[in-house]
């Protein structure tokens, strides 16, 4: 085995995890002749050793109430996925087209049926405010189920 | 609900306390690494080992939001995030961990992330091949960079760990 090679290899060997008995008889046979791995080789060890020492275990508390109530919270989102505001955007959309209709309705008093007028005349204001969100005209027959 | 987290909060906070320095910051993590885990824990099918799950969920957040606050390496250390670091007992152990911690902190997160499974939680290529989503190809690729770039940087300590073992 080539040093390129069994540098390649040595971290593996050095985390153990070189399991294929021909690739540990290579880099071991090849370890007892080269001085430069075996100096590469323990560095490595050197550096996990390093490593491990500063990792060090944090122990705290687990704030188990404050995950169960963001949880809880979160699962309520649930039902309007993606809409953290819930419907409040759309119901604010429709009431603002319902006022403008409505003044549109009031400015043309007396003179021609504007668009508004016509809406408000002949749909309830429930009919009104879905086609403002963009549902186009009220499915009666699916509001009859 | 309330058993799982109290078994797992530990490992998860430990895991999130190696992605970010500051112990608040890690604490808020582990709580939306937990919000997430009971959120789908429905979804686990038992398909992988389960703490190869939880460690995939953490570690994504821990990298989501590493990204979204493009953290620097050269942000100060927060020595609260180690019992062995507490600000009355300096000791040069602590020093030398803020330094391997800076090392660490210094390196891409790809890195950074399969170093930290292997050193701080023990992994095996196998199991951080999973959490991950690649290779085991990749993950030794990446563990052999990244000891190269740490090999590097904490050469001097390197050395005198070598000698000291001699």
């Amino acid at each position: 085995m080539k040093c390129k090679n069994a540098r390649r290899l040595q971290n593996r060997y050095a985390d153990g995890e070189c399991t294929d008995p021909v690739e540990v008889f290579g880099i071991e046979e090849h370890l007892a002749g080269c001085a430069a791995c075996r100096a590469s080789l323990e560095e490595i060890r050197a550096l996990r050793r390093i490593l491990v020492r500063a990792g060090g275990t944090v122990t705290a508390p687990a704030p188990t109430d404050e995950i169960m109530r963001r949880y809880h919270q979160g699962k309520r989102r649930v039902l309007l996925p993606g809409r953290p505001f819930g419907l409040v955007p759309f119901a604010a959309a429709a009431a603002a087209v319902i006022l403008l209709i409505g003044t549109i309705g009031i400015l043309n008093e007396g003179g021609e049926a504007s668009v508004g007028q016509y809406l408000l005349r002949n749909m309830s204001e429930t009919e009104v405010a879905y086609l403002a969100i963009g549902g186009g005209i009220y499915p009666h027959e699916f509001y009859a189920r | 609900m309330k058993d799982f987290v109290e078994r797992y909060y530990g490992r998860v906070y430990n895991l999130c306390c190696s992605f970010v320095r500051d112990r608040d910051e890690a604490c808020d993590l582990a709580q939306d690494v937990f919000v997430k885990l009971l959120g789908r824990i429905d979804s686990f099918r038992g398909e992988a080992d389960l703490s190869t799950w939880i460690y995939r969920i953490g570690v994504n957040t821990c990298i989501d939001a590493l990204r979204k606050s493009k953290r620097r390496a050269t942000e100060p250390f927060d020595e609260r995030c180690h019992d062995t670091a507490r600000a009355d007992d300096f000791t040069e152990k602590a020093a030398v961990s803020e330094m391997v911690r800076d090392a660490l902190m210094g390196l891409p997160v790809k890195y950074r992330t399969v170093v930290i499974l292997r050193e701080f939680e023990g992994r095996s290529y196998r199991e951080i091949a999973d959490v991950l989503g690649c290779s085991v190809g990749t993950v030794e690729s990446r563990l052999f960079r990244a000891r190269e770039l740490l090999k590097r940087i904490l050469h001097p300590m390197i050395r005198r760990e070598v000698d000291h073992e001699v």
